[in-house]
């Protein structure tokens, strides 16, 4: 046997060695254990960490570069930060865009999880840096690298809200709502089709004598596959003066559209980028590979069928990055996909309306921080609206398609089968677009307690009316605090129904429910429809082609203004109320009138004339004829529909007595048409102190 | 902005020399007679009898010349300092009184501290440099430092997955990240190799078995200096070769496009005119005032011009079919204008011998030969040389009138075509380029112009061989001095065109040369030779500093000083008070009486004392200013990254200002050396 020394040393290490395996057994089981014990949950580190979210990986993707970066700066990850930050500023203080958004990026990877330089910097990217470019396509790139940079920190930051949203409202903003919305949507268009698809060597073929010379085949091909990219090209979309319309990027020629599909071939985009367009002639079809999810633009949201535990169900009709984007697909589709996959951490929504279950796991549910909640929740049916109305204002309202005017010319206008040169065909668009809006708007009314069938209403403001009798208070009166054992099990009913038809009030003029709902049941309306297909077609006949007698007999044509005022405004009380259909309907008014006297101005003139003896005032933009008239000989009007002097179409009143287009209405649009002429803001102001005392 | 160099500073030139001289030798030597002055008071007392023997009486008057020399010239500047009080005096006398005292007071200082360093050099070998510098490099090499530049690989391997870029930014994204990268990895180890490797050896005592030896202790400092700048040399061209095969590879060509090249350019001075000032446009009000802005005039008004005049253009360029002037401007936009359109510019190239009233005659003459349809018979090209000769011989006639219409004429006839009777072909580019010649005028009156994208004119060179005629008619005013003038004008009264002085050049490299990628490389070694530059910067400051200092202590220092010439121009304005908000204790009365930084001082006693404070405060930050390298003017990397050619007068100038920043701390760093006690006498 050994030496004492020898046992001791032997025992002590024995002793150590059971000590470490002990506590190191020990430890890992508080990491790893998770048990139940008499009914509670003891749960270890990992389990905890996991169900708080604390972990780089449960709270989104892990960005192993930023770990990287983070740990580099061996605690000076401020002052890194700070440092950065300085330069960012500085670098847009000096143009440095690329700079900029290498600092920018480099700061969000230092602070991941910090959400407001995430929003702050592709804000700054997508809208400040955009903005100073001054082509098209290089506002183009900076919107995308600032969705992008967006889209990356919601892949870091999981199940937040404003991030989504904000990545949604972006892409509306910036690509569909922008000054030159025509050329930026063509973009967000190009970037969905794969780029061999829009090879400018495909429409370009040489001929024998050694000239080049557009592929008509090809160009019928593409013009087929992407009606509503090629018309906007084309003619560009509707715009409120004539010289906006002019202004706007056209192709007149098939050529300037090959030109600017080799301008932006290398347009961000789904698809790998290709190296350079192919030579003309020797385009050969072949299969894009698309992109690793993270550098595709656009940027739309995963695709899961189920919901996370605690959050909402995803919205199945939503795009999703499986989606196939085709040519229908726009800006506000990708933001009502974003929009509605921001709606899955928000609570559900409550009993009353417009109101919020509580948060039950803040982990994974958040409400959002910008904007009140159910405003929040509109968001998807805003944009479902946004593209009804797109689709009306690049002119797509029923089956009967566009005709594609001079491209085809040499073939007598048309295709290689001989039919006319016509696309995009077959399909109800207006229709069908306002009616899912009108479903969305349902839903959301059905969901937000906001839409109440006539029964439930009556029986609701039936109870209501015995609370406040009961109370003494008028059904207006904000609700008294009331405590549940003061009430008995009717009185609740009687309260609960008072709390809920004042907060329904409220909260459908927050969110403008009845507006978007009663509009989108109109517009999906037969009638309506073809009323602004006409309003559309004078329009473009008159802009575009210089035919002012072809739009004044498009706005006399009986599906035209007559429909208009008889099965549109009259029969929709809500719809004809709205001040913007009140301002569009005058200005059809305005267009009608001002195109009539145009044709028939001697005579129109000289009628004027004789009438404006009559001592009535004359009242702006309604034509020649006294406000008055047209209110007490409507069926002088009827008679001679189409002779504006006897008052404008839409002078009248409705059965109930109200002016179809009210003083106030026609003021805004005339003050908006025409600011230098009717804009009286400065005089309506009242007088500032200064200026009184001056004066006096 | 592409294609464009942006300085906030004038870059230095050949001309700017003798200035900086005379400016360095107020600075060092104000710091050398600050250091006499200090050593007489102290040191020399502590001076041991036997030493001060060893003293040859010759150096003794040499210094005691110095020292009379600069005590006189500080006297005269401060006598000048005080004849600025006197209202009587005249200023000018005053301000020369200073200049000169504090020229006189820096030439003795130096030369007061400079004669003992200098026949100090004498008895220092290269030999024993060498064998030290080797010790260090070996050093270095046995602590592993290399291994740290491994970093660089993770640059090369995934930089290119991180790095952000548009396609035609590649280029510049690449280098500005690998430079980047360089700069950290040998900055840093270089400073810290440098800081700790003389102190290392005196607290391990090591230095013992090289002071003991016949080595000048001067023979140490530079040994270190070489040695790890040697190494460190080795490095940087190692990483630098790595580096230009990473940019290069797999260019965009968009990015080559813009970026991948070696422009030489040839700057004017510019000018405006009919903007209310010479030196500036318009103001649109961007934060960043570094360009002016013109717009078109109202109808009656002279047009709003950027003129960038050329006084000195090579010879070279008239022998080109083309020049190109390359140009790069922003834009301001007031109203949307046409979609995916640019803002169009009126843009006018002229020489000396253009006389403005002849604008009429060249509009009608290019209108009329270009209606050709390139195709001229001999009848036209008779009368556009008797057109021609009637103008030359309009004033006083070139004696080599004949000569000039003769080569025009074979220029007009070179081409022939078949046929009967004969026709020749000239292009429109011929046109213009003939036309050029003979009115020294080219004008493009309508073009594009975008932001954020290189843009160019060739123009054609028959300007540039209008300019080195001798002018037989009267040129317009003012144009002496001025071979050619480029003159921008806009051309909507709703949009902005704004310009800098290094926003338009002439390209004197050849364009059509096809050696651009051989040009650049070149160029991205020149670029790397900036770097180098500061790491011999580091590097000296840091072992200078160790002389006396710790290692610790002389990384920081080293460290601070460098980052410090990084704000430089932060800290000229405090030195020179033109921060806003003043200096500190003007900044704390601010704070504590919630006055904010742009709004002038409340007046009253406090306040006076805090801005006197203040002045005090100045003087002394100027002082630490002169001990701050301007690190800035060695990084070159924007250069490379635009695609600019690093002028060679540039890098001699760089090394000339380095030579000047060190040399001090070099005299500095032997005479603390050679002080401090180690293994002397006790």
């Amino acid at each position: 046997m050994a030496s004492p020394f020898q046992r001791q040393a032997f025992y002590r290490k024995v002793t150590y060695g059971a000590l470490i395996l002990g506590l190191f057994t020990l430890a890992l089981a508080w990491r790893k254990g998770e048990l139940k014990l008499f009914g509670m949950d003891i749960k270890g580190v990992d389990a905890q960490a996991r169900d708080l979210s604390i972990r780089e990986q449960s709270r989104g993707e892990v960005d192993w570069l930023g770990a990287l970066a983070r740990i580099s700066t061996i605690g000076t990850r401020g002052a890194a930060t700070c440092l950065l930050w300085v330069n960012a500023l500085d670098a847009q203080k000096k143009n440095q865009w690329n700079e900029l958004e290498l600092y920018a990026r480099s700061l969000t990877k230092l602070q991941p999880h910090f959400i407001t330089p995430w929003i702050f910097q592709s804000w700054n990217l997508a809208y400040n840096v955009s903005v100073e470019s001054d082509r098209v396509n290089d506002k183009y790139f900076y919107i995308s690298r600032g969705i992008g940079l967006l889209a990356e920190g919601e892949r870091q930051n999981r199940d937040n809200p404003d991030i989504r949203w904000s990545i949604g409202f972006f892409t509306q903003h910036k690509i569909c709502q922008s000054d030159e919305t025509n050329v930026l949507r063509s973009l967000s268009q190009l970037s969905m089709i794969p780029p061999n698809e829009r090879d400018p060597g495909r429409f370009w073929k040489v001929s024998e004598g050694g000239r080049q010379e557009i592929n008509l085949r090809e160009l019928e091909d593409f013009c087929k596959m992407h009606p509503q990219l090629v018309r906007r090209l084309r003619q560009g979309i509707r715009k409120e003066r004539r010289s906006e319309m002019l202004r706007q990027f056209r192709c007149e020629r098939a050529e300037d559209m090959v030109q600017f599909l080799q301008d932006n071939f290398r347009v961000p985009s789904l698809w790998i980028d290709p190296r350079d367009s192919s030579e003309p002639g020797t385009w050969k079809e072949k299969q894009d590979a698309q992109k690793p999810l993270a550098d595709r633009f656009p940027v739309l949201p995963p695709y899961h069928k189920t919901a996370r535990p605690f959050q909402q169900p995803p919205d199945e009709t939503a795009l999703h990055d499986e989606s196939r984007l085709l040519d229908e697909h726009d800006g506000f589709q990708v933001a009502r996909a974003w929009f509605s996959y921001a709606q899955e951490p928000v609570p559900k929504p409550g009993n009353l309306p417009g109101h919020t279950e509580p948060i039950e796991n803040p982990v994974v549910q958040r409400i959002p921080k910008h904007m009140m909640t159910i405003i929040f929740r509109s968001h998807p049916c805003l944009a479902t609206r946004s593209t009804a109305e797109r689709l009306m204002d690049e002119g797509w309202f029923d089956e009967s398609g566009w005709a594609i005017p001079d491209w085809f010319r040499d073939t007598g206008d048309r295709f290689s089968d001989n039919k006319p040169a016509l696309i995009g065909g077959g399909r109800a668009w207006s229709q069908d677009a306002w009616k899912a809006a009108r479903d969305r708007w349902y839903d959301f009314g059905k969901v937000n307690r906001l839409l109440l069938e006539p029964s439930e209403q009556k029986n609701l403001e039936q109870r209501a009316s015995a609370f406040a009798r009961k109370k003494h208070i008028r059904v207006t009166d904000p609700a008294p605090p009331m405590r549940d054992e003061e009430m008995d099990p009717e009185t609740k009913e009687e309260y609960f129904a008072f709390q809920f038809l004042r907060e329904l009030g409220m909260y459908k003029t927050l969110c403008n429910f009845d507006v978007h709902y009663n509009r989108s049941q109109v517009e999906s309306d037969v009638a309506t429809i073809k009323a602004r297909k006409i309003f559309f077609e004078a329009l473009e006949a008159q802009r575009l082609r210089n035919n002012e007698s072809e739009a004044l007999r498009k706005y006399l044509d009986p599906d035209g203004m007559k429909a208009w005022r008889d099965k549109v405004l009259l029969s929709n009380k809500s719809y004809r109320t709205e001040s913007l259909i009140q301002e569009q309907t005058f200005e059809i008014q305005l267009r009608y009138i001002d195109l009539y006297s145009r044709l028939n101005g001697r005579a129109f003139k000289a009628q004027a004339a004789r009438l404006l003896a009559m001592p009535f005032q004359n009242p702006p933009g309604c034509g020649a004829c006294p406000v008055g008239l047209a209110s007490w000989i409507p069926p002088l009007i009827e008679k001679d529909w189409n002779n504006p002097l006897l008052g404008g179409p839409f002078d009248g009143n409705d059965s109930e007595g109200e002016p179809l287009v009210p003083e106030q209405a026609r003021k805004q649009l005339l003050q908006r048409l025409f600011p230098s002429l009717f804009n009286t803001t400065t005089q309506d102001q009242p007088a500032s102190p200064s200026s009184s005392e001056q004066q006096r | 902005m592409f294609a464009v160099l942006t300085f906030d500073r004038d870059p230095m030139q050949i001309q700017d020399v003798p200035m900086g001289l005379l400016s360095w030798i107020q600075v060092a030597g104000g710091w050398a007679a600050a250091g006499v002055l200090i050593w007489l008071l102290t040191g020399y007392r502590r001076m041991r009898a036997e030493e001060k023997a060893h003293i040859s009486p010759w150096l003794k008057r040499a210094f005691v010349l110095s020292v009379v020399v600069s005590v006189l010239g500080y006297v005269a500047a401060g006598l000048g300092a005080l004849a600025t009080l006197l209202p009587k005096f005249p200023p000018a006398l005053a301000y020369y009184a200073i200049g000169f005292g504090f020229t006189a007071g820096g030439v003795g200082g130096l030369l007061a501290a400079g004669l003992p360093f200098a026949l100090g050099l004498a008895s220092v070998r290269f030999r024993r440099i060498w064998a030290l510098a080797k010790l260090s490099f070996k050093e270095a090499i046995r602590n592993r430092v290399l291994y740290g530049f491994s970093a660089m690989l993770l640059v090369l391997l995934f930089g290119s997955w991180f790095i952000p870029y548009k396609p035609e930014y590649q280029v510049r994204s690449y280098v500005g990240v690998v430079y980047w990268v360089m700069k950290i990895l040998l900055l840093v180890t270089a400073i810290i190799l440098a800081a700790f490797s003389i102190p290392t050896d005196i607290r391990r005592q090591t230095i013992h078995t090289i002071v003991t030896k016949p080595v000048e202790r001067f023979e140490i400092v530079l040994g270190r200096f070489f040695g790890f700048t040697a190494l460190m040399t080795l490095v940087l061209i190692l990483m630098t070769s790595v580096s230009v095969v990473y940019v290069l590879r797999g260019v965009d060509p968009e990015a080559a496009a813009e970026s991948l090249k070696a422009r030489e350019p040839l700057y004017g001075t510019l000018h405006f005119e009919n903007t209310g000032s010479a030196e500036r446009g318009t103001n649109v009000g961007r934060e960043w005032d570094y360009r002016s802005y013109i717009t078109a005039s109202a109808p009656n008004q002279e047009p709003q011009a950027a003129i960038w005049d050329f006084p000195n253009v090579p010879r070279s360029l008239a022998d080109r079919d083309s020049v190109r002037s390359e140009f790069g401007f922003d834009i301001y936009r007031t109203t949307k204008g046409f979609e995916n359109r640019g803002v169009s510019c009126k843009f006018e190239f002229q020489t000396a011998n253009f006389n403005p009233r002849d604008k009429d005659s060249y509009n009608t003459d290019r209108g009329r030969w270009m209606g050709k349809g390139n195709l001229f018979s001999q009848k036209d090209i008779d009368e556009w040389l008797e057109g021609y000769r009637t103008r030359l011989s309009s004033a006083s006639p070139p004696s080599n009138l004949n000569d000039r219409l003769e080569k025009k004429r074979a220029r007009l006839t070179a081409n022939k075509m078949s046929g009967d009777p004969p026709q020749y072909r000239l292009s429109e580019t011929d046109i213009d380029d003939e036309l050029a010649e003979e009115y020294g005028y080219f004008v493009l009156p309508a073009k594009d112009i975008t932001d954020y994208h290189t843009q160019y004119i060739d123009v054609p060179a028959g300007l540039f061989r209008n300019a080195f005629q001798v002018s037989s008619t009267a040129a317009r005013p003012g144009a002496s001095g001025v071979q050619a003038r480029v003159s921008v004008t806009q051309q909507s009264s709703t949009q902005y065109v704004g310009m800098a002085k290094y926003d338009l050049y002439l390209r004197l490299d050849d364009t059509k040369g096809g050696h651009e990628v051989a040009a650049f490389t070149a160029n991205f070694y020149k670029g790397a030779f900036g770097l180098w530059l500061r790491l011999c910067l580091v590097t000296g400051l840091a072992v200078a500093l160790s002389t006396y200092l710790s290692g610790v202590i002389s990384m920081l220092v080293a460290g601070i000083l460098y980052l410090g010439g990084g704000v430089i121009d932060y800290i000229q304005s405090i030195g020179l008070g033109t921060a806003p908000g003043g200096g500190p204790m003007e900044a704390l009365f601010r704070l504590a009486n919630r006055q904010v930084a742009l709004i002038p001082l409340d007046e009253g006693t406090a306040a006076t004392i805090a801005t006197t404070s203040d002045v005090i405060f100045r003087w002394f930050i100027r002082r630490v200013l002169d001990l701050i390298p301007d690190v800035d003017r060695y990084d070159l990397t924007t250069y490379v990254g635009e695609g600019f050619n690093i002028p060679l007068t540039h890098l001699l100038l760089d090394v000339g200002v380095l030579g000047l920043y060190l040399l001090p701390w070099f005299i500095a760093a032997y005479y603390l050396l050679k002080w401090r006690e180690i293994a002397g006498p006790t």
